[in-house]
């Protein structure tokens, strides 16, 4: 995971969500580009973040757009997040013994806006959570800095000044992530993104 | 290990690779093209050992070149990206290779390009790019001098810079 560096953290809110990634993308502890974001949209609710190596990220990317394409014609409608998360559990554990070295986190809001956190390891193994997650280089302190933050049923300007702060606290100090971070912030009406000013080093 | 510096410059991409050919310790042949047209508009840098590079250059450059007969249709600088990555990345659970690559395209909707692919399958569109053990040298030097939109006399003048800063501190 520590290869091209990155980390991830998503927050619930009150029928909201905000997901924040770093930019950087580097090769060991050689910084090569610093305008690579990690999560990627689905669709309109859903939301999937992944740390890792980039070309496995890149991979699995594809095949995902590939097979939710594919559901959407067969059943004209959108993926839900609790299926789409089952389909990626099953991706990654199909590759059990030369497996994609990604790390992957899931935010979504299903049909009554009700929140769907979930983060998963390189096999697929589903860790479900209510309120935050962290995955990538810096999680462990992102845990504990989230803990100290958050708050329940927070509205979407408390939540994105909340997952701001924490990511560059988070950031700060560690060297394999960084360069800048963006911000998600999706709530029934629609997605906000913007970009936050970290340390740039 | 090879060095390719690439940049984007205005309506054009530049790239520059030595000419090497070597054998452990000794210089086999030192006129050697390490650059691989794609079509017409697009080029390939590619650095790595020998053998895989003639393999999969080869390969690729005849696969899109049979796309463009079979369909009648010339694929997009991205397209081609997203083709060489795949091809890598599916090699990397098989058979390895040890090939980087820097793509340089044009196209009419979107300008130049550049796309920098490395042998984990890893796909990045930058600006300009530096592959090789001299990026550890160069990136810094990159950093300050590039400016987007350059012309081709700014763009010489850069890449004669980097190659006298690898004459001097670079093997």
């Amino acid at each position: 995971m520590d290869y091209n560096g990155g980390s991830i953290i998503v927050m619930g809110g009150k029928n909201c969500f905000a997901i924040a990634s770093d930019l950087r993308f580097g090769i060991d502890n050689f910084t090569v580009e610093k305008k690579a974001p990690k999560i990627f949209k689905i669709n309109e609710k859903l939301f999937i973040g992944m740390i890792g190596l980039f070309g496995d990220i890149s991979t699995i990317r594809q095949i995902l757009d590939y097979k939710t394409s594919i559901y959407s014609l067969k059943k004209s409608e959108k993926i839900k997040p609790f299926g789409f998360s089952n389909m990626l559990s099953n991706l990654l554990y199909h590759h059990r013994f030369a497996p994609f070295l990604v790390e992957t986190i899931i935010a979504g809001l299903d049909e009554k806006n009700n929140l769907f956190i979930e983060s998963k390891d390189i096999l697929g193994a589903k860790s479900a959570s209510s309120d935050y997650a962290t995955i990538g280089t810096c999680s462990e302190s992102l845990y504990g800095i989230c803990q100290i933050f958050w708050k329940p049923d927070m509205n979407g300007e408390e939540l994105f000044k909340t997952i701001s702060n924490c990511l560059i606290l988070g950031l700060n100090r560690n060297c394999v992530s960084g360069w800048g971070g963006i911000v998600h912030l999706v709530s029934k009406k629609g997605v906000t993104s913007k970009l936050i000013q970290t340390r740039m080093d | 290990m090879d060095t390719i510096i690439s940049l984007n410059g205005k309506g054009f991409g530049i790239s520059a690779i030595d000419t090497l050919s070597f054998k452990s310790f000794l210089i086999t042949k030192n006129n050697l093209n390490k650059f691989i047209e794609i079509g017409k508009n697009k080029f390939l840098a590619v650095s790595g050992y020998p053998g895989d590079v003639i393999q999969f250059t080869d390969f690729l450059q005849k696969t899109i070149q049979l796309y463009t007969l079979k369909t009648g249709l010339s694929l997009s600088t991205r397209s081609v990206a997203n083709c060489i990555r795949k091809e890598l990345s599916d090699c990397l659970r098989k058979s390895p290779l040890n090939i980087n690559l820097t793509l340089i395209g044009f196209d009419k909707i979107y300008g130049s390009s550049l796309y920098f692919i490395d042998y984990l399958g890893t796909l990045q569109r930058m600006n300009y790019c530096i592959q090789g053990h001299s990026s550890l040298i160069l990136s810094s030097f990159l950093d300050r001098y590039y400016k987007k939109e350059m012309n081709l006399a700014e763009t010489l003048n850069i890449l004669k810079k980097c190659s006298d800063i690898i004459k001097t501190r670079f093997l």
